[in-house]
């Protein structure tokens, strides 16, 4: 299941914190990144990877003990020796603190990532993900064994381990169904009671769940690819400790499988769960299975304190004595405490890249690129100038591919923060998926190989000038069907005013397009507007008012089907892109049993350029040199994944 | 003034509710179905329809706005569906802050511009007027958000003499007593403030210095500090007195940039994030008291003047 990247606000399983975070605090950075942007434009396209602050080489850790992973910027924090007790402060943004406190997340919360990783805190997914930066599983923080498939993968069984409950109480099968059952009342309810829900989806998907111990049975209402089941819908599992089967406070538990009950439940659960001033006061938030247990929360900042939880069954427990989650008013207030040596843990927006050797000295420094492409997106239903058939031509979108200087925007625009993507499965971070073809750029940057490719196709290439069909017909050596002797390569673009490198980098792009006499006019405009009208399926009217747009891109889950995005008919299809083999291909990674399916997908939309893939921006974030802990711990933090007994002072 | 009052009070509320209006039309010009911004462009047809539906936003506009004018008579501003919380607790928790810091700020900015103003006039054209003018000319030009990094970097992070953060307290009264941490904040704001009221001060007792009633005092053998302290200071700040209750909405509205700088969530930071959200039952209620603050700080202006100025009558 993909979510949206963009800034505030969207909708997903894990919005992108660090464009959230550049969205507040854009001006700052705004000039230097177009300076350096057009500095990057000048040099060459040689690849460029990740690197360190202060330009030092990612690839050569300063600090001996620390891990190293390649691709990373910066540095990872030491392993070190852990000391029992203390605090550990880490930093969030107002705007983005929690608002709500159970795992049935209502969608007009779901785009703050960080609500996540405070419930996850305190009620583990059955499945836990990633594994450091790889976008794995990870057994051993998982409460469940790997899932069995059988019945023709019809039905899942799935054995839980022998978990607790902060109670005391082991978390058994029973738990899991519970929270099947709310869940669906939720939806019944409302589609907007669960941020994650896709009708059709799970819970739709799963015709029954039945427990029996530790084992849960869940029959299916259709075949699924185990792969795609296992990583894009399974992730979504959870369980309710049976205290929370009540409709009041203090009531009797109710039977969760009659509808009503269930009903009567997330009623009252939902009530409680958005009642932000008792966060840290309700007996109900009390309950863990995960590493922690709130201590307290601040209605006002959105601020709040931890506890270890010591019961917690998973293979680490934390060894310091609070976690104290602080809230910054914006991205340069939270770099100030960092300077100031008053936080633990930061993020580091994109803005105070320039400034980060103030930090480095206290401070390991560094990020990766969270799951998901970003991509400038082609409108295929547009007819305004015949922008339709244009777009269609693979050729064109191969010479508007060659146009996008990767290497130039990660060292320009991103100041080394982001790796190169070439497809919608990137090479970083790594995922089991990745095609053959997710580390090299099928269509490097070079304004005379897109020259090359219209001029072979019937295109007079005027650079500086107007770029005209001059062969019309559908020949090898001709501009298309629909596209009329004449037609000049001419139509829009819009993009989103914040972050800045979405400007930044559609300024570029259109300055290249420009050079083989291609005329892109831009447009800025907010994100919330991007994606309300540049929009086919949900803004039908305005179909031939865009040709292309620049928001940002999709976060993906485990399993990067691009299902939905892609497919005809696809709900998120924003541009109504439309190819029988990517729609054959998708639905094999769905619904056929090839578990190599996705990769397949993959590389066959990295080839045929359905958007052009942008640079994956880095999640960067600081950790004073004063804490440590094993690498996967801070790895999976650019993964918006916290697993906070994981850190600790260090000796 | 009675008389005056009612009148004023009648245009007010024909004013807010024009606001209102205003406001709740361009809302719903930029979009039509908050439930898509709010939700995202990954949320269902049917979650986008079920949120529009639970809300209201289903309905025609005119049928929404005069539902919300319903449940604002009757005090109800509204639930935060991003912020998790009424929206009239979220301004209870923001507003004391807010005005706390525009209020100290304002205050200290008069309390300091009043006598630099009149002092200025009094030496003009001299080298400290000249040298007290680039100063303030300097500090009106600066964006706060510079000033405040500024202080930040040199007066916190260099010296080490104060907290890179105001006063992170909740209880308002633990934050005003905390000077210490709400000093660099205060003092941004002040120093933008004071800079522009000191301009308009000087200017003011300038025009005021070349009346006839200053030399008829200094022909009476008044002393020169009872010449400034009684007659021109007074007179002087009467052009002050409308400046200073334009400036009371910012008592509400707080400051976006300071509140952002110094980690202190106030209400000009809600007002963002609400812009950002499109959460809209607060970019309502904000854009409203916004309103009610223009308007009573230009009653309390007017009120003002008639106390200070008694040739004035309403």
């Amino acid at each position: 299941m993909d979510s949206l990247k963009g800034h505030l606000p969207d909708s997903g399983v894990k919005p992108p914190r660090s464009i959230q975070r550049r969205s507040r605090w854009l001006a700052a950075g705004a000039t230097a990144g177009a300076l350096a942007l057009i500095l990057g434009a000048c040099g060459s396209s040689t690849p460029a990877a990740n690197s360190g602050p202060s330009g030092t080489s990612a690839s050569k850790p300063t600090t001996s003990s620390a891990p190293h992973l390649t691709g990373l910027y910066g540095t990872l924090p030491k392993v070190g020796t852990p000391t029992t007790g203390g605090t550990i402060t880490i930093g969030q943004l107002k705007g983005s603190t929690p608002a709500y406190v159970m795992p049935i997340l209502p969608a007009a919360l779901s785009s703050v990532f960080t609500s996540y990783d405070f419930i996850n805190l305190m009620n583990q997914p059955i499945y836990w993900a990633p594994q450091g930066a790889t976008e794995q599983y990870d057994n051993s923080l998982s409460i469940a064994n790997p899932p069995v498939y059988s019945n023709g993968n019809k039905t899942v069984t799935i054995t839980l381990k022998a978990w607790k409950w902060s109670t005391g109480t082991p978390v058994t099968a029973a738990n899991v169904v519970e929270f099947i059952d709310v869940l669906k009342a939720a939806i019944k309810e409302s589609a907007a009671n669960f941020g994650n829900y896709t009708p059709g989806f799970f819970p739709d998907n799963v015709k029954s769940a039945t427990a029996s111990g530790q084992t849960l049975t869940l029959q299916l209402t259709k075949a699924y690819n185990p792969g795609y089941f296992t990583d894009d819908q399974l992730d979504l599992l959870s369980a309710l400790p049976p205290q929370w089967a009540v409709s009041s406070a203090g009531g009797k538990q109710l039977p969760f499988t009659n509808p009503a009950d269930a009903k009567a439940i997330y009623d009252y659960l939902n009530s409680q769960a958005k009642n932000v001033s008792t966060f840290g006061t309700n007996p109900l938030w009390k309950i863990s299975d995960g590493p922690m247990v709130i201590q307290s929360f601040n209605p006002t900042t959105g601020a709040y304190t931890m506890t270890p939880n010591p019961d917690f069954s998973g293979p680490q427990k934390a060894s310091y004595s609070v976690l104290s989650v602080e809230t910054f008013t914006s991205t340069q207030a939270e770099f100030n405490a960092l300077q100031a040596g008053t936080l633990d843990i930061g993020g580091v927006d994109f803005t105070n890249l320039p400034e980060v050797s103030r930090i480095t000295g206290t401070y390991s420094v560094y990020g990766l690129p969270d799951f998901g492409f970003d991509g400038m997106w082609f409108n295929f239903a547009d007819k305004t100038g015949d922008f339709n058939h244009i777009i269609s031509q693979l050729y064109i979108r191969q010479a508007l591919a060659h146009l996008i200087d990767q290497a130039g925007y990660v060292r320009g625009i991103f100041k080394g923060a982001a790796a190169q993507a070439y497809g919608p499965i990137p090479s970083l971070p790594k995922s089991p998926y990745a095609p053959a073809n997710a580390t090299t750029n099928p269509y490097p940057f070079s304004t005379s190989a897109a020259a090359s490719l219209l001029s072979s196709h019937g295109w007079t290439v005027k650079p500086g000038g107007q770029t005209v069909c001059t062969k019309a017909g559908t020949g090898a050596n001709e501009c298309g069907a629909g596209i009329p002797a004449g037609t000049p390569l001419k139509w829009n673009e819009d993009y989103g005013n914040s972050p800045a490198a979405l400007g930044q980098q559609t300024i570029a792009f259109a300055s290249a397009a420009r050079q083989v006499g291609i005329e892109i006019a831009l447009r800025s405009n907010t994100f919330n507007n991007l994606i309300a009208n540049d929009n086919d399926p949900s803004a039908p009217t305005k179909i031939n008012d865009w040709a292309m747009v620049n928001f940002g891109g999709f976060t993906q889950s485990l399993y990067p089907t691009t299902n939905t995005l892609f497919n005809t008919g696809g709900s998120y299809n924003l541009g109504f892109y439309a190819s029988s083999t990517a729609n054959t291909l998708i639905h094999n990674s769905v619904y056929g049993a090839d578990p190599t399916a996705v990769a397949k997908e993959a590389s066959y939309l990295t080839s045929n350029a359905p958007v052009l893939f942008l640079p994956s921006p880095d999640l960067i974030w600081a950790v004073s040199k004063k804490v440590g802990g094993p690498a996967d711990g801070f790895l999976n933090m650019t993964q918006y994944t916290w697993t906070p007994q994981d850190w600790y002072l260090l000796k | 003034m009675t008389t005056y009052i009612v009148k004023q009070l009648l245009a007010a509320l024909i004013v807010v509710i024009g606001v209102t209006m205003i406001t709740f039309g361009l809302l719903h010009v930029i979009s039509s179905s908050p439930g898509r911004a709010v939700l995202g462009l990954r949320a269902s047809l049917q979650a986008v329809a079920a949120f529009n539906r639970a809300h209201g936003y289903d309905k025609p506009i005119y049928i929404q706005y005069v539902r919300y004018l319903g449940q604002l008579v009757q005090g109800n501003l509204g639930y935060s569906y991003k912020e998790g919380q009424s929206v009239a607790n979220l301004i209870k928790e923001n507003l004391a802050r807010s005005a706390y810091l525009s209020g100290a700020a304002i205050t200290l900015a008069i309390l300091l511009s009043f006598p630099v103003g009149i002092w200025q006039a009094y030496k003009r054209n001299s080298i400290s007027d000249y040298t007290v003018t680039a100063v303030a000319f300097t500090l009106y030009s600066m964006p706060t958000f510079f000033l405040g990094l500024l202080l930040i970097d040199f007066l916190a992070l260099r010296l080490g003499w104060f907290p890179v953060e105001a006063a992170q307290q909740t209880n308002i009264l633990a934050v005003i007593a905390n000077i210490h941490a709400m000093f660099l904040p205060i003092i941004t704001l002040t120093a933008v403030q004071m800079a522009a009221y000191s301009r308009y001060m000087r200017s003011s007792a300038l025009d005021n210095l070349a009346q006839d009633y200053i030399r008829l005092a200094r022909a009476k053998g008044l002393s020169e500090r009872a010449v400034l302290t009684r007659h021109l200071f007074r007179n002087s700040s009467l052009a002050m007195i409308t400046l200073i209750g334009l400036s009371i909405p910012a008592l509400l509205a707080g400051n976006l940039i300071t509140e952002s700088l110094f980690n202190y969530p106030g209400l000009g930071f809600l007002f963002f994030t609400a812009l950002q959200n499109e959460d809209y039952p607060v970019l309502l209620a904000i854009t409203l008291m916004g309103a009610i603050a223009v308007v009573v700080g230009n009653l309390i202006a007017d009120i003002a003047i008639t106390v200070a100025d008694p040739r004035v009558r309403l």
